[in-house]
Parts: structure tokens; sequence; C-alpha cells
């Protein structure tokens, strides 16, 4: 056997005492070294891309707070338009990625979907930015009510934006979601979010009212409210609201050029990011009347969508020359014209035939002059309001709260695959169900029309 | 003047005679090692008859005996790592050749540990994996550092992305131990923590050129890593570059030119099927031929070639090894490139026996030029996916006169050209340095300072010019006027390590020796990214001359480790070794209410063929024999900042900025705690002729990190939660036998195997229910299971369906209920699928080897290596993309000839995916290579060199596997979660290169 070149230990002589001493030394210095060192200085580090949560805990960062919720809910809004688009009749998706599919396909409880987690720069985003907007106006709300005037300059407006936001925010949740969850709390259906949505909206309006500079929160709240009571059957509630909302009035998420969470999403998604297109069986619509509506036109534009495949199609109010002016098209949230069709809606019979009448007669169409009876009175109103509210958010939900035959039909051949299924809201997505202890998965609803009860 | 010319005459004879007795006494030649023929400089040749007569090989091998009286003497030739040569020559040979054979097992070998010094093997308790890689280099071409790992250290895994130029792997030691953690080894340059990260698909590991590496030690498993401290759970690979040694300087030059391939793209590259519904006709398209007839071929043959020069020497006080190295390779496709520059400058100055100092300092620059790939489209996506419908002559068929229609040529989504008129490319800079200073003021005391950086300035561009010509301009649609971005990425890592060790006899024949140490480690980076579309006019190529700006961005982090050891070890008469460690660490990214971290550690080794009581019970053909116990634990910190619940600035109405949720945070985050036992055993047969090392080991990772969602109701749904999410339990195998089959001087044939194993089990997983599953996507559908591996694959099993030749659709598939029995798929009337995931396998190998052999003929050495990896299946989604999205896959044109649960699958939307889930082993003969070294006297006759060699090697010749994908050891993206999948990425490219190594 060869050793090479191995040191023998025992060449280290030593001085026992010496040895004994120097290790105790610096062992001694060692833990002294630790003691005395500032080790957490040592570790600290900075952070200096984002910004402790705390800071919304400091009054003085109270507009920062409500401005932050409106910032958030204008993209959350811009992308749930199209994503709910897409859901139903007016958009389609024209991508080859699988995974849009599943909602234009309207699959059936594809619940790990995208629409639960996508983010609101997506064409699919419907849950979480919404969720994220809903939990920071509701935030901004509570956290102003334990402020005083003194604390917050404009503590009222503050408040009165929170509350509207907030109402939004869970307005739109229940028109697209069967169930949907808060603070990590129980399951809410649509109606109980449209409830939580109305609270919101009566407690901006209340604090609003009276005061000059708040005039248009104000009549986003009564918009708002009308609406929300309208879902809820509060049919005289409604049209009492929607009755005060002045005729011109528009509450609009503010669009700009300076980045993709700012653009005007429906722009966006089909003129420069070419993902998406209008439906074909809504690139033409028509009164009753055979005539075009000018308020549904859409206009083709040259080449193919980013699949090659679909035909590029833009509602007319959303296209622009440039992006520059394309990306700056707001996106209404609540306006006249909503209002005045809720009213028509509440009040039924003649009286919602007037009111359509003159909406159209501002548009130099026809009237109508079908039958007067409920039946017929609720095709006219869901038919006008598809087209006077063309790609603004509402169709999905009409579909679902009027009964609207799907289009195209479920079980009819999906073009990239598959077949269209009968999703009419969208179930709560798992990442909510799988992370939310307090979700009870016996109460879960489907979606598919037909499976529960409507709203 | 006679006399002067006397006078001449006479000093001229004193002179040849005085040569003429020196060259009688003198002995002279060249060690080298075997197999390589490497020189092995500080080899001791030493002659038997006269004590204290003898020398030390210089850099080139070379040693030189004078003074010798006798006829002829025995040299006994020591170098450690090689067995002793004991050889007889003439004295006044001057070309005596002595061929050093490795040692199969070497106990006395140096190893780094962390402690001062380092120890050596013997002492250890745990397993580490050497690999010389000067010897390796020296016999085969091995373009990355990556690939030095290939096959050569049981237990670790190099899992390739990609084989264009430049990609990187992901290397996993021992498998997968987190569930959301990074699983790459820390790695270590001449003690200096560097950036192991992978960018863009440009592996970091790679910068370093092997020519300029002496050995890779890999340590695995926590207990082997304790002393590295929180961040090492997942192994630590430490690379040692060359250095000077004492002699003669030694200047090398090596060239290296010789091209890659894309072996059989013809046949690898599928056909694609359309069959026409109206008339039945069956359309296809093979696109490498059609591009190949129009004379656009896609892929093309890839030069390579590589120059670099060295030069080290030095005296016993100081010592230096200089290097550079330029090279450049093309890749298959146009848009795939690299070139590099590299300069490396070692110094060691001992001034006396206390106090040394080495630096090392490496300083690189690459350009790596990367196609798009997987995901993005290009070249092999375009042509994977091909559709006969995107053909000119189908559009003539079918009437169809949209413009457009067939500009594809049939290519997916878009012709070639229009990948190929984006660039993207990473231009590197990158400065590697330390300063490693030694003192020991006593015999019994050493210290050691290591201070050092690694510092990476990364850029990253993108840049698609203004087009032109028609087909790409409509290609690109609202695209065609161009796009520029880049990113600047600076990537910092400090390391400042102090050591020290005191040694104390206890007892004549037991030592102690007393080490602790500091470790501070920083790692910051920085980033700043610009980009701008739509240029005016063709011809620019700024951000600034685009019309629309994006948004630029800027980011920075930071993560800092402070960690303390103390170790203990016990030395029984050089042959029993216990140790005993604790290390403490923290770290920035640890929670708020996460204290310091412990690692303890305690080991065992026990020479027993050394121990005189035991060695009679054991065989004599075992010479050497070692048993080896370890008990340990080390870390993985989570990510940073993950612990801080953030909001993050946005864009927000009237041009302000706001903020939005950001991180969730979790204040109690701690570091992933794996603890290790290891034990095996190390035999040295036949005088050491064969070599067997075993390991098993056994380690549990406690408080496993997951990245779990968060209810998106909290208002942080856009974000992802770090949680001690559960446990899981990993053992496995190692085994390396090194032997030689027969050594004779013309000739020998030596033979290593190598094959690790390792199973892996979710224990716990957020401390539900047995049934909980974690769905981490589809494209691969991996999950974490409870009882299974975590990324194991899971999908729904298609047993049968309905199949109607009428219609030629499959339909009612039913599925494995998960208790043995079936289900319909779906529930019925719908598209929602009913029936539960069922586990198809693993998506990473967990087996993994080699065999080399090397056969030596004189100065011909031939030497082949094959490797493997098993026990994994991948999803094929080029398969599934043909057949589920295009139909034109055969399964989906001839759905009559394949049972029906294919077609079900074959012809469902994406829900389905078994049948493209397939066994993924690969054998792949990796290396071959013929090396000629010609003698010393034939290289200064022609060249006037001192040595000369010559290799050809060949690489990646031949696949062997069931896989029925493009290349199994391919993956798209490095992560964990990518490697079950592969999807239109550049297979492993075969090569052949050509080397000449000159020395003087």
């Amino acid at each position: 056997m060869t050793k090479t070149n191995s040191k023998p230990r025992n060449s280290r002589t030593f001085d026992r005492s010496a040895a004994v001493v120097w290790r105790t030394t610096a062992l001694l210095a060692a833990a002294a070294f630790v003691m005395a060192c500032d080790t957490k200085r040592l570790l600290d580090v900075q952070a200096p891309n984002s910004v402790p949560a705390t800071v919304f805990d400091n009054s003085a960062n109270a507009a920062l707070m409500v401005n932050s919720a409106i910032g958030d809910f204008e993209c959350a809004f811009g992308g749930w338009v199209v994503a709910t688009g897409i859901q139903s009749d007016e958009l389609q998706d024209a991508t080859l990625t699988a995974a849009n599919w599943q909602l234009d396909r309207r699959d059936e409880g594809f619940t790990s979907g995208s629409y639960g987690t996508a983010a609101c720069t997506s064409t699919q985003a419907i849950y979480t930015p919404m969720s994220t907007a809903r939990w920071e106006a509701d935030q901004a709300v509570t956290k102003l009510g334990g402020w005083t005037d003194a604390q917050v300059t404009n503590r009222t407006s503050l408040l009165v934006q929170a509350n509207v936001y907030a109402g939004f925010s869970y307005a739109t949740l229940g028109m697209s979601m069967c169930q949907a969850s808060f603070d990590l709390g129980p399951l809410v259906d649509q109606k109980g979010m449209f409830a939580l949505a109305e609270k919101r909206f009566t407690d901006a309006i209340t604090a609003a009212t009276g005061v000059s500079s708040l005039a248009s929160y104000l009549n986003a709240a009564y918009v708002g409210r009308a609406r929300v009571r309208l879902y809820q059957h509060n049919l005289a509630g409604a049209a009492t609201d929607a009755a005060l909302v002045p005729k011109g009035f528009v509450f609009n998420a503010t669009m700009d050029a300076a980045n993709s969470r700012r653009y005007s999403h429906v722009y966006n998604a089909i003129v420069q990011s070419t993902n998406t297109s209008v439906e074909p069986t809504s690139r033409a619509l028509k009164t009753e009347q055979g005539e075009a509506d000018p308020r549904a036109a859409t206009v083709q534009l040259s080449g193919k969508a980013s699949d090659q495949i679909t035909d590029k199609f833009v509602p007319t109010k959303y296209n622009a020359t440039s992006s520059a002016l394309g990306w700056v098209i707001p996106q209404p949230i609540a306006r006249y014209d909503e209002a005045q069709l809720i009213l028509a809606e509440a009040q039924g019979g003649t009286s919602a035939v007037t009111i359509i009448n003159t909406l159209r007669a501002a548009l130099s169409l026809k009237p109508y002059a079908g039958a007067t009876d409920a039946t017929s009175i609720t095709a006219l109103i869901a038919s006008e309001r598809q087209r006077a509210l063309f790609v603004e958010g509402f169709r999905m939900f009409d579909v679902e709260r009027f009964g609207l035959p799907l289009t195209p039909a479920a079980g009819s051949a999906f073009r990239l695959g598959g077949t269209y299924g009968n999703t009419v809201c969208m179930p709560l997505p798992d990442v909510e169900r799988n992370n939310n202890p307090n979700i009870v998965v016996a109460n879960l609803i489907s979606g598919i029309k037909g499976g529960f009860p409507l709203p | 003047m006679r006399w002067k010319l006397s006078a001449v005459s006479l000093l001229l004879a004193l002179a040849v005679t005085s040569v003429v007795r020196a060259q009688e006494g003198v002995v002279a030649g060249t060690v080298v090692v075997e197999g390589s023929l490497r020189p092995l400089s500080g080899a001791q040749v030493a002659v038997a008859s006269v004590p204290g007569k003898g020398a030390i090989a210089d850099a080139n091998g070379r040693f030189r005996i004078t003074g010798l009286t006798a006829a002829a003497v025995t040299l006994n030739v020591r170098a450690i790592g090689y067995r002793q040569v004991t050889e007889q020559v003439r004295v006044g040979n001057t070309a005596v050749r002595i061929l050093m054979q490795e040692r199969a097992l070497e106990l006395n070998a140096m190893v780094v540990t962390g402690t001062a010094g380092g120890a050596q093997k013997r002492e250890l308790g745990t397993s580490v994996a050497p690999v010389k890689v000067a010897d390796v280099v020296a016999q085969a071409a091995i373009p990355s550092v990556e690939q030095l790992l290939n096959g050569r250290a049981p237990g670790v895994t190099v899992i390739q992305s990609s084989g264009q130029v430049g990609a990187g792997a992901a290397i996993r030691i021992r498998g997968i131990g987190t569930f959301s953690l990074s699983s790459t080894p820390l790695v270590y340059v001449d003690g200096v923590r560097v950036d192991n990260g992978l960018t863009n698909g440009v592996s970091r590991m790679n910068d370093f050129d092997p020519e300029q590496i002496e050995s890779i030690e890999v340590l695995k498993g926590p207990a082997a890593a304790t002393l590295y401290g929180t961040e090492a759970a997942r192994g630590v690979i430490n690379i040692l570059t060359k250095r000077g040694v004492t002699g003669q300087t030694k200047y090398t030059f090596t060239m290296k030119q010789g091209n890659s391939w894309f072996q059989d793209s013809d046949s690898r590259i599928p056909t694609n099927y359309w069959y026409n519904p109206a008339d039945a006709t069956v359309w296809s398209i093979h696109l490498p031929t059609t591009e190949a007839a129009r004379g656009t071929p896609l892929f093309k043959n890839a030069p390579n070639s590589s120059y670099s020069a060295s030069v080290s020497g030095g005296t016993g006080t100081y010592r230096y090894y200089a290097s550079g190295d330029v090279s450049a390779a093309e890749g298959i496709t146009t848009q795939n490139s690299r070139t590099s520059k590299s300069v490396r400058t070692n110094l060691s100055v001992v001034p006396n026996n206390v106090f040394s100092m080495e630096s090392s300092v490496g300083y690189i620059t690459s350009h790596t030029n990367l196609a798009c790939e997987g995901s993005c489209g290009g070249v092999l996506w375009a042509s994977e996916y091909s559709r006969p419908t995107r053909t000119l002559a189908y559009c003539a068929y079918t009437n169809n006169t949209t413009r457009g229609c067939g500009w594809s040529r049939g290519a997916y989504t878009s012709p070639p050209e229009v990948y190929n008129a984006s660039l993207s490319w990473q231009d590197l800079r990158r400065f590697t340095g330390s300063l490693n200073i030694k003192y020991e003021p006593f015999k019994w005391l050493s210290n050691r300072i290591l201070v050092g950086t690694d510092y990476t300035l990364e850029d990253q561009h993108s840049y698609t010019p203004y087009q032109t010509d028609s087909v790409v301009v409509f290609f690109m649609g609202t695209s065609f006027d161009g796009s520029r971005g880049v990113t600047t990425a600076q990537t910092t890592f400090n390391t400042y390590d102090y050591s020290s060790s005191i040694t104390y006899n206890l007892r004549d024949n037991l030592h102690s020796k007393t080490s602790f140490g500091v470790q501070y480690y920083t790692n910051q980076g920085t980033s700043v990214s610009a980009s701008g579309t739509h240029f005016p006019t063709p011809g620019l190529s700024t951000i600034t001359a685009t019309g629309t700006k994006g948004t630029p961005t800027s980011n920075t982090s930071a993560n800092n480790t402070l960690g303390f050891y103390g170790q203990e070890d016990l030395a029984l008469n050089e042959r029993l070794f216990v140790a005993g460690a604790l290390r403490i660490d923290n770290n920035s990214a640890f929670g708020s209410k996460a204290s310091w971290v412990e690692y303890p550690k305690l080991s065992l080794s026990w020479v027993a063929s050394e121990e005189p009581k035991v060695r009679s019970y054991i065989p004599k053909v075992v010479e050497d024999l070692r048993f080896r116990l370890a008990y340990g634990g080390s870390g993985q910190q989570p990510g940073v900042n993950t612990a801080l619940r953030t909001l993050s600035p946005v864009a927000g109405p009237n041009s302000a900025t706001v903020l939005t949720p950001g991180t969730f945070g979790n204040e109690t985050l701690k570091p992933e705690r794996v603890m290790g036992l290891e034990m095996g055993f190390e035999a040295g047969l036949w005088k050491d002729r064969i070599g067997i090392d075993f390991t098993y080991y056994s380690d549990v990772s406690h408080d496993a990190i997951l990245s779990k969602s968060v209810a998106p109701s909290t208002g942080f749904g856009a974000s992802s939660q770090y949680v001690n999410a559960g446990q899981i339990n990993k053992y496995g195998v190692e085994l390396a036998i090194k032997g030689q089959v027969f050594n004779q001087p013309d000739y020998s044939w030596d033979v290593q195997f190598n094959i690790g194993g390792n199973k892996s089990k979710i224990m716990r997983l957020s401390g539900a229910a047995t049934d909980t599953m974690i769905v981490l996507g589809t494209a691969p559908p991996v999950a974490h299971k409870i009882g299974y591996s975590p990324y194991d694959l899971f999908t729904y099993e298609v047993l049968s369906a309905t199949y109607d030749p009428a219609t030629r659709k499959a339909s009612d598939p039913v599925c494995a209920d998960g208790k043995g029995g079936k289900m319909p798929c779906f529930i019925p009337g719908t598209t929602s699928v009913q029936a539960p995931l069922m586990y198809m396998g693993h998506s990473i190998p967990t087996t993994e080897g080699s065999v080399g052999n090397t056969f030596r003929y004189k100065m011909l050495t031939l030497h082949v290596l094959a490797d493997f990896q098993t026990g994994f299946r991948k999803l094929d989604n080029n398969l599934r993309i043909r057949c589920q999205l295009n139909a034109s896959c055969p399964e989906a044109v001839w759905p009559d000839k394949y049972a029906p649960e294919v077609i079900a699958v074959v012809q469902n939307s994406g829900t389905l995916r078994d049948y493209f889930i397939t066994d993924a082993n690969f054998w792949k003969l990796r290396e071959v290579s013929l090396s000629y070294d010609a003698p010393e006297r034939l290289a200064r006759k022609y060249i006037g060199s001192s040595g000369v060699s010559a290799t050809f090697t060949m690489r990646n010749l031949h696949t062997w596997t069931p896989y029925h994908g493009m290349d199994p050891e391919n993956s798209l993206g490095g992560g964990n979660s990518g490697i079950g999948i592969t999807q239109a990425e550049y297979p492993s490219l075969a090569s052949a290169l050509f080397t000449i190594r000159l020395s003087y």
C-alpha cells in the first residue's frame, strides 16, 4: 500500500497550553464578534421596487390609496369588458392559445381556467383583477371611515369615490361570476353581490348628495344603484334612480397611452394585439326593422388576427387611425343610455317603447312598432341593450338573466376544436376555492345554463 | 597563436568530455497520464538506489536527474491520485516516458470542504464526486462545463433544454427535493460563489472555459454541504481553475475546428397531413424537403472553432498561470451563433511557510444569438407543425383566392423568413476574481481569508428591422415596421469567507482539529429595460428611432446571507475519523418572525483496510477499504423579498403613479431545512486496478417551500405566497466503478461505469389529507401529490371509446376511475371531465449514469462514452399540437388505423392528453474520441515543440430511446415544471471536432 504526499499530522507539533489558550481565545473572539456585530444590518436589504403594504395605514396617503383603487378598477374593468365580450356573443378569441378558447367556447366546469387568474391586461381577466380592485376600494372605504376630516383633506370626496368604485366592483363581479368571495369569506351569490354593491352606492349617494363637485360620482352611483336594483328585481327603486340621471351623462374608465394597464383594452385587444375580433354574428347588428344600428357598427381591418385565420373586425366606436388615438378611447362604466334602458325595463310596456324610440330617434333609426306584451318588450329591451351597449360589459349577464339563446348554440362545433358549452356565468375559480378555507364546496354553482336558478 | 589554438582545443575537449560524462550520468524524460497522455506536473521521480536523488516533473511533465554513475537505475515515480510506477531505465536515456495510471481509489487526495485547507478524502464521511477536467479535456473536446459533468458524476443529472449553441441545461443533484424553489446547486469558482442562473436560455455556468479548469468537485446532499449553509441543500459544485506549478515555463496552444449538424433532420421532422372532408383527399407536406427543393434549406452545417493559449510556471516562491481563449460557433440555423473570449490569470505567492496568497482572476465576454424556439415560434415550430392547407397548391385546389393564402408555403404559422427577420442576442461581460490568503503562524494553527466577487453584465437585445418584403410584411401585420428592445442586467455576488483550524494532539495517536469560520455572501441584481416599436423607415435600429416607446423599467434586488460554523475533527491512528459540526445561518429573505437556522452535522470515516486487527479479515484482493457515514443538514432559502407584503407602483389615472397589490408575503417563512443521512464505502481491488465507490443516502426536506396561489378575495390574487408547506423524503444509491481491464506497456483498456438512482416522495403537503394534489399545469400535466414525487405527471387515463367509421369520430371516452374501475371521462352531455387525474410517471429522470471505455495502443487512445437517463416520461407536445390542434398527424388523418381510445384523445381539444405522454428513457452515444500523442522526439523534430497531440472527437452520434418526440433529453424551459415536456426545441446536435495541442 502506498501513501503519497500525505502531510503527517503529528508533524504539526504544538505547544499544548498555547493551543488551548488560542482555541479558547478564538472561540471567545468569534462569540464576541457575533454578539457585537450588528448582524441585522448585514442582512438588511433594500427593496426599492416596491412599497410595504403598511403605507396605507398612514392617513397622509389617503388620496394615493383611493387613486390606486381607481387605477386597479379601470384596468380590471377594461379587461373585464373584453373577457365577458369573448364569453358572450360579442367578441371571439383570435389566438392559437388553446387555454384562451375555453372562455370563448363557454366550456363547462373549467374552473382552473385563466378567467380566474389572468391579469387585467389579459383578454381573459374576470375574477382576480376585479377582486383586487374591490379589495382596494373596500380597504379605502374602511380606512377613510376610521379617519377624520382633520386627518384627511377631501375625505368626503375620497370616501364617495371609494364607495362608487367598490360598488361597481361588486356589480361587475355579480354580472359575470355565479359566486364570489370577499376577504376570504364564504360564498356570495350574484344577488348577494348586487346587494353589497347597492350598499356601497347608497353610501356614496348619501355622502355626495348636495355636493356639487361630486355630481359626476353621484350620477354614477345612481346608474350603478339603478342597475343592481334592477338585477335584484327592485323595479321601482331602479326606476327612481335611473330617472335621476341627466341626459348625456357618462362616467368613464379613463384610458391613456402611458402603459398597457391604461390602454383602451378593446382597441388594444383587437387592433394592436390582434388577439380578439368581433364574433361573426355581431359584426352587423340590426334593429328589428332591419336597419344597421350605428351603435353596434363594426369595421373590418386589413389582414388577419394573430391566429392568421380570423378576420379582424373592431367596433367602430373603439376604432382609431393610430395607436395614440386608439389607446385613449375611454371605456364607459355607466351612462345615460343605460339608465334609460333600465328605466324602460323597470317600467315596461309602452313606456319602454317610448324610451327606446327616443333613444333611436337621436340616431335617426326607425322606431319600434311591434307588439307591447311583456314577452315582446323583454325581447325588445334585450335586443336594444345588445346594440346600444355593445361591447360595454352587459351582454354576458343579459344572456343569463333574460335566458337568451346561446350563440353559437351549445353543442355546435368550435372552429378550433371541441364544442360550445352552456356556461352562462363563471363558477368560482379553483384559485379561490383551493386557497380560501371558508368555501363550502357543496354550495358551489357550476354556471351551466339551467343548472341553477337565475338571479 | 599555436598555444592559443591548443588552449581552445583543450577547453573544447574538456567541455565535450564533461558533456559526454554528464550525458552518461543523466536520466530524463516525461511523466504523462495514461489515457489522456497529458503531461503530469508535480510527479516525484526518485532513484531507488540513491537516497535523495530525484526530481519533480515540471509543468510539461519533464524531469531530469543528473550525476548518476550506474549503468541503469530504478525509478520510483509517485503522484497523488496515481499508482506508483517503478521502472528500470538505462542511464543516458533522455527520452524516458513514464505512464502514470490513475488510482481507482485515492484516499489521500485533498478535497474542498469549506474548512481552511480542505481535507483529505479519507477524513470525510460523505461522498465527493471529482471530475479531473484537465484529463477529460485532454482526451476529448468537451464544449461546456455542464457537459463536463454529464455522465461523469453519479447522482448528477444534466437535463438539456435545447440544442442551440449557447443554450444551457438544468443540473439536478440527487433529484428534486422541493415543491417550488430552485433545484440548481450552488456553484463556486476558486472559492467564490458565482451566478449559477439561466438567463434567456443561456447558462451562466457555461461561461467558464473547460480549458481553464483543473478539476470540478461535486458535494452532494445536505450532509456534505452543511458548512455551505442555508443555500446548499441542492449540493455544491466547486470549480477549481488551473494554477501554475514550479518548474520551467510551459506554453500550450490549442486549436479546435469542427462542425455540428442536425442528425437525421429529414426523418426527425415529421410529414404532416390533411384530410379534406369535402372530397376525402389526403394532402401532405414535409417542410424540410419542400424548402430544400426551393433552395432555402431550413438547416445548415454549423462550423465552430476555438483557439486558446496558456503559459504557466514558477519557482518555489511564486507560480503563475495565464490563459486566453477565443471561440466561435454557429448553430444549425442562421439565427443561432455564439462567440466568446476569455482570459484568466492565476497567481500564487508563497514567500515562506507561514504565509501564502493566491489570486484568481477571470474575464469573459460573449455574444450569443438565440433563435426562437419552444413557445416562441421559429423554424422548428414552422416545420414541426407544417400544414398542407397552407400551401399554394391547396389554396388553388380549394379555389381559395384570399390574399396570403399559401404564402407560408405550408409552414406554421409563418414561413421561415418571417422568424428569421427578428433577432435576439445576449452580450455578456463577466469578471470573477478572488484573493485567498493563508496564514499559518504556528504549525497547529491555520487561517484563511478569502474575498472574491463575481460580476456579470448582460445586455439582452431584441431587434426586428422595418420589413419591406411583401411576404414578411403580410405575416407580421401591424408589427412589420419593426421593434427594438434592450435589457441591461447586472448581477454581483460577493464572497467574504474567513476560516480557521487548530490542530491539537490529544494523544500520540489521537489528533484533533477544531475549525470555525464565518461567511458573508451578498447578491445584488439590477436591471434596466427599454423598448420601442414602429420605425418610420427602413434602416433604423435604435429605440430612439421608434415611434412608440415602451415604458422603461428598472429593477433592483438584493439578498444577503450571514453564517457561522464550528467543526471538531478527531482522528484516531489516521484511520478512524469522527467530525461534528454546527452551522448557523440567517438570510435577508427569511420572514421577520423567522430567526437563525441551525444545521448540525456528524460524520464518521473508517479506513478499515489500514486497521491491523481487521486487515486479516479482509480478502487480500481488497487493498483499500473505507466505510463512511454522515448525518447532517443544510438548507434552501426562499426567494428575495418573498416574506414581505408589498405594493407595487404602476401607472394610474391622470398620469399619476399609484400602487397595486404586489407580494402577499409570509412573515413566518423559514428556509427549507434538509437533513440527510449518507453511508457508503470505497474499495480498491487488485492493487487498486478496480475502485468501487458506493453510497446510499436518505434526505428529508422539512418545511419544503411551496409557491401557493393566493385567494383573489384577499386582494392579492395576482401574487403567490411562499409557505413552508410540507415534507419530502428522498433516498437513493450511487455506484461508481473504475477499473483497468488490462494494462501492458503498449496497450491498455480502462473502463468506468457509474449509476445513480433516486426516489422521492411527498410525505406532507400543507398538512392536508392524503389525497391532496396541487396541479401545477397541463403542459406538462405535472402536480404535487402526497405519496408521489414532486413534479410527477398526472392526467386523465383514457381506457376505451366508441369509434364510428362513418363519421370518423370517436366518442364517449371511458377513463380510469382511480379505483381500478372505469367511468365516463365526461359528465354526460358535457365536455366537463368527471374522471380523476391518474398518475402517469415521473417527469424527472430517476436513474442516470454512464459507461466509458478508454483504449490505448501505444500513442493512440480511443475513448467512448455513452450515458443514459431513465425512469421518466415526457409530454410530446409536438405530437399533441399536430394531432389535437392541427389534425395533421397520421392518427387524425387515418383514425380507423388506431385504437378508438387513441382517436378519442387525438380528437379532443386538449383536456385528454395521456396518449402523448410516453417513456423518455434514453441511451446516448455521447462522445467518441481518437487521440494521437506524438513522441517528444517527433514533436521536436517536425514541429519544434515539446509535445503535440491531435484529437478527433464526435459527439451525440446516436440515441436509443422509445420516445417518439424529437429528442428525449431536451425540454421546454429550464425550470422543474418544464422538464416534462418537449415542444419545438432544437435537438442536441451531433458534432465532429478536430483538436491539436502544442506544448513548449
